[in-house]
């Protein structure tokens, strides 16, 4: 090697070493820090930036679950609730059985919530439809001559139960990785808890304003056709509910009527309505923003409600069915509304959701259909013509920053894609946790670490002499280095990644190891210390390169696919691998090379040479 | 320093049929263990029990966790719990201490205290869960039984002769309304009254009247008592639940949860032997902690079916895509030996785990992955030399003499490796705490069982594949 390839050589080693000292730098401050600052910085991410000089980067290692602790989350899922939506799609399964096979009758959940009657028109329809029943769902707990009841299955509820438990703790996990925290413990609790702790984390408020959204959504017709707003008569009209009539345009001409009642208390307005609705249809509610007021006042007969500033509700009529819902969505994304040029989230529907969109949209151009998300309407657009593309908007409210509103369409998008819960989750607990390993466990473990890294050090030196004291340096800046690329990625640090971190430090060694061998090979065939160097390192590149390359495959296989601990062990495998490969080849042979500058220098290497003559 | 003279020649290969057998063997028997003893799975795959306590003075981490040990759960997780640091929670992965003599008692005595009522009933020993599904009430039966009474006299007489069961003296109990609006019986031997009816365990007389009174949920004492009432006695029967698993010796944990559905009530009984144990150890142990028990709860298994299934999946992944670059870099017919070795040593590593029971929890899978890595390097380093010399050797060498060759001259890096890395995970065994114990058992077994089957197994089944490949090619040829 000439002056000039090393003079290279060095300079990217000291240009990588400083790059990596100022990358690891906030870790060290963060490791550093006192409780009372780290309390701080919990709570609030962005009070790190206090603690860090202001010509570093503030994006350091946090540390795992298990070895630094986090936020303890307890959720209470409403099992309850989620029976009852269970029995009233069973209740809509009923009803469109009945239509389907032309039999007479109205199924209607009782006021328990849990059974469901059906009365037949006569004898015959109820002969008919009980030679067709099938179901492992129900059983028959009365019949009478034209009606039976029916009540859930006892295996069922069970299965029931626990599968909305799995489905919760399915959707938040996904959440929770979308969130980008690493390794976070989910596991069930008692009979309708779930139990979340995330790392590193002192803010109960995000958690709670992510982990507790049900995402419910729903895509029900509109029924504008309904007469029950037109007809309520005014004693029928609580005070400071107003009736409002809107028109709006159909596709190829023609137009629609949009009648509702507007008002302060939402349970008022659907208490007003619901009452003279039959079981097909539901009325349901959307909030309107206050600088909808003017135009508002031009439809409604009479004065709006309240003060300008307050928001108002609105009626829908929709149908009671759900003939398309958001288990059918397979992505959401944070889009732009081109009109408004304000932030919504696109969703994508499974083939299934798509050709049951279509369908519908290609029944009903010219109506409307509502987008219910948790319980409120989002919107209610025309159908102007069929959606066969299997993808619609979902638009925001106009209130707030922009930059709110985008967070809000990124956290939509986000419980969107993860899958709604089955039922609304409430927080009945929130804790910090210390480390799972326990800090007497994780400062045995410290101390093992630093025993073990002295002796393999300490074995090194005494076995390569001053080779193996330049592959300690290597070695010491190989770990510089993956914290380095770890800082950079605001990575978590748990177990499981230091388990890869000593792998890779494994391998360093060993790839030292391979290549002094090699060169001692050279140096008792009776070569020169330059030129066995050279060749010892030609020699052990392949091996090296190859077992290096092979791991770093299956660590990146790992890190796409896996998750958890996987996934932390893979992601400081493959930055380690990376790391190790630079040190253990480059950054040694640099070392070495700025050794035997002088000619005749040999590279004491832990072997006597018995040169003849020399 | 030299470890290995320069220029070894051991004649490995010669051995390799042996140790071939060997392998074989080992992977079998741990094949066989897996299926027919299983893993110790720990609380992060089967779930258990999560306890937490409050200290008035908290005791060192190290010291709670070996009293906890001591009594036999192993691997206890503990951990500080809230911000004011004198709350610890306590996690194991055992959730019963009921043997099967006790659950067939329990189960007899439900079915005989309920009678007809009793519409099901299920112990869940691993849940720590029992199940009782009662018929409910239509309506409160409420029996004055002697609405005579002169206004005044608070002392009142019930008649137990229309309930099942019988009384405990004749058919007739008396009590008075206490001041406190508690009931106090007339005869003071017959039964200390205490909250409601709640009856002391010790004396026959008040297990008698708690038979009588009991199973058929009569309302009047809460109705001659409405200060101690506040439940609803009658369509609720949480409490006589409770004491009813109570008096059959039974650790009852958390509070009984009720469901209700049209015509049945079923009510689900959680039991800890497991955290009544732990505090009354604890309570001995540190007798001036001021300890007390905030909540026990059954945790289910963290590793969910989905997390299952992407580990396998990825796991596959990787595999394959080892396979495909090692067949690329070196030759299709190094590839397979690389996978068999890898697979060698993760089931004998998982052998060595079930046959001592050792606790098998999320961090181990990373060791498995480590070993998985340090495997595939050892491995790869060993048939690079093959290669090497593969390429040197002149025409007519006999393969496996070429083979042999390069396993002697790689044989002290082998060594030294293998070596460097054992003082490191064999330093983690001895200091590391008990947490990370089974970690590095799992790492040293690994990389000792690396190391070999790189020589052993890797090599070997290239040798055989070769050999089956170039029979497969003449007979072709031939053919």
């Amino acid at each position: 090697m000439n002056q000039n390839e090393i003079r290279v050589r060095l300079m990217v080693v000291v240009a990588t070493i400083i790059a990596a000292i100022v990358l690891v730098a906030p870790t060290a401050i963060y490791f550093d820090l006192n409780d009372e600052q780290m309390g701080k910085v919990r709570k609030r991410a962005e009070a790190f930036k206090e603690f860090v000089p202001s010509y570093l980067p503030s994006k350091h290692v946090n540390l795992g679950l298990d070895l630094a602790g986090g936020i303890h989350l307890v959720l209470s899922v409403d099992l309850e609730k989620a029976m009852d939506n269970k029995v009233d799609r069973l209740r809509q399964r009923i009803t469109d059985r009945l239509g389907r096979d032309e039999i007479k009758g109205t199924a209607k959940v009782r006021d328990d919530a849990r059974t469901i009657s059906v009365v037949f028109d006569d004898a015959e329809n109820q002969a008919k439809y009980l030679k067709t029943l099938q179901g492992f769902e129900f059983e028959i707990i009365e019949k009478g001559e034209a009606s039976i009841a029916m009540g859930l299955k006892d295996d069922f509820v069970d299965r029931l139960k626990k599968d909305a438990i799995s489905q919760a703790m399915r959707s938040i996990r996904n959440r929770v990785d979308s969130l980008g925290v690493a390794e976070p413990q989910i596991s069930a609790r008692g009979i309708d808890q779930v139990v979340v702790q995330l790392p590193g984390y002192d803010n109960p408020e995000e958690a709670r304003r992510l982990l507790g959204r049900t995402a419910q959504l729903e895509f029900r017709m509109s029924l504008d056709e309904d007469t029950t707003v037109t007809q309520l008569t005014a004693n029928e009209m609580p005070a400071g509910v107003v009736r409002c009539i809107s028109t709006y345009s159909k596709p190829g001409g023609g137009s629609g009527n949009d009648n509702f009642i507007v008002g302060l208390d939402r349970d008022e307005l659907i208490e007003t309505l619901s009452a003279k609705v039959t079981s097909e249809r539901m009325v349901a509610i959307k909030e309107m923003d206050p600088s909808r007021r003017p135009g508002l006042s031009r439809i409604c007969e009479g004065e709006l409600p309240g003060t300008p500033q307050e928001k108002l509700y609105r009626t829908y009529m929709l149908t009671a069915s759900v003939p398309l819902s958001g288990d059918h969505v397979v992505d959401a994304f944070v889009g732009t509304d081109p009109r408004s040029g304000r932030p919504d989230v696109q969703l994508i529907f499974n083939e299934v959701g798509k050709s049951i969109f279509g369908k519908l949209t290609s029944k009903n151009v010219g109506n409307r259909f509502a987008i219910v998300l948790e319980g409120m309407v989002d919107s209610a657009p025309v159908i102007n013509e069929p959606i066969m593309g299997g993808s619609c908007q979902i638009t925001l409210g106009t209130l707030g920053e922009r930059q709110q509103q985008f967070q809000e369409a990124e956290g939509l998008a986000i419980v969107l894609k993860s899958g709604a819960l089955p039922a609304p989750v409430t927080i009945a607990q929130d804790r910090t946790v210390g480390a799972s390993l326990g800090e007497d466990s994780i400062a045995a473990g410290r101390a093992a670490i630093t025993i073990g890294g002295i002796a393999v050090i300490i074995f090194m030196m005494l076995y390569y002499s001053f080779a193996g004291f330049v592959a300690n340096i290597a070695l010491v800046l190989n770990l510089v280095f993956i914290m380095a690329v770890l800082s950079m990625f605001g990575a978590t640090l748990t177990l499981p990644g230091i388990a890869g971190m000593v792998l890779t430090v494994g391998m360093a060694v060993d790839a030292n190891v391979i290549i002094f061998e090699r060169i001692r090979e050279e140096l008792l065939m009776g070569k020169t210390s330059r030129t066995a160097v050279s060749v010892g390192y030609q020699n052990a590149m392949s091996a090296i390169v190859d077992a290096n390359i092979t791991t770093g495959i299956a660590g990146l296989v790992l890190w796409q696919y896996g998750s958890g601990p996987i996934k932390g062990f893979a992601v400081t495998l493959v930055v380690g691998i990376i790391a190790s490969l630079f040190t253990a080849i480059y950054v040694t042979r640099t070392f070495f090379e700025i050794y035997m500058r002088s000619a005749d220098r040999d590279l004491p290497i832990g072997i006597s040479l018995n040169r003849g003559g020399a | 320093m030299q470890l290995v003279k320069p220029n070894p020649t051991f004649a490995f290969l010669e051995r390799a049929r042996g140790f071939g057998a060997m392998s074989i063997g080992l992977v079998i028997i741990s094949i066989s263990l897996l299926v027919i003893k299983g893993l110790n799975f720990g609380i992060d795959f089967q779930g258990g029990t999560e306890m937490l306590f409050s200290f008035k003075n908290v005791p060192e981490l190290s010291e709670l966790r070996s009293a906890v040990e001591e009594m036999g759960y192993e691997n206890a997780s503990i951990q500080t719990f809230g911000a004011t640091g004198n709350q610890i929670m306590v996690r194991v992965r055992q959730v019963s201490s009921l043997d099967e003599a006790t659950q067939a008692k329990l189960s007899e005595a439900t079915t005989k205290a309920f009678g007809d009522e009793l519409l099901g009933y299920e112990i869940k020993p691993a849940g720590g869960l029992i199940t009782v599904v009662l018929k409910a009430p239509k309506a409160p039966v409420v029996e004055e039984a002697s609405p005579a009474a002169p206004a005044g006299d608070t002392t009142k007489t019930f008649d137990f002769g229309k309930l099942t069961g019988g009384g405990a003296n004749g058919n007739t109990l008396q009590f008075k309304m206490g001041d406190d609006g508690k009931p106090v019986f007339v005869n003071p031997g017959e039964a200390p009254a205490k909250d409601r009816l709640v009856m002391a365990q010790d004396t026959e007389a008040a297990k008698a009247v708690a038979d009588a009174v009991v199973p058929a949920a009569v309302p009047v004492p809460v109705k001659a008592a409405p200060a101690a009432a506040g439940s609803d006695w009658g369509t609720d029967k949480r409490d006589r639940m409770k004491k009813h698993f109570e008096g059959l010796d039974l650790r009852l944990a958390g509070k009984i949860d009720l469901l209700r559905a049209d015509g049945r009530n079923e009510y689900r009984v959680g039991f800890a032997g497991v955290s009544a144990e732990v505090l009354d150890a604890l309570n001995k142990q540190f007798p001036d902690s001021g300890i007390s028990s905030e909540g026990i709860y059954y945790v289910g298994p963290q590793v969910g079916e989905q997390l299952r299934n992407e580990g396998i999946l990825s796991v596959i992944y990787a595999l394959l895509g080892i396979l495909i670059y090692i067949a690329l870099r070196f030759d299709f017919t190094f590839a397979p030996g690389a996978i068999v070795a890898l697979v060698h040593d993760v089931l004998i590593t998982m052998g060595i785990f079930s046959l001592f029971g050792l606790k098998f929890d999320l961090p181990i899978i990373a060791a498995l992955l480590t070993i998985v890595g340090y495997s595939l390097n050892d491995t790869i380093v060993v048939y690079d030399r093959i290669r090497e010399e593969l390429q040197q050797t002149s025409e007519g060498t006999p393969l496996f003499k070429t083979v042999n060759h390069a396993l002697n001259a790689c044989l002290s890096r082998t060594l030294l490796t293998s070596v460097t890395t054992l003082v490191v995970v064999g330093v983690l065994w001895a200091f590391g705490g008990p947490m990370i114990r089974e970690f590095a058992i799992a790492m040293t077994i690994g990389v000792m069982v690396g190391t070999y089957s790189s020589v052993f197994v890797a090599s070997p089944v290239y040798l055989l594949l070769v050999r089956w490949w170039e029979a497969r090619q003449e007979a072709l040829e031939a053919a």
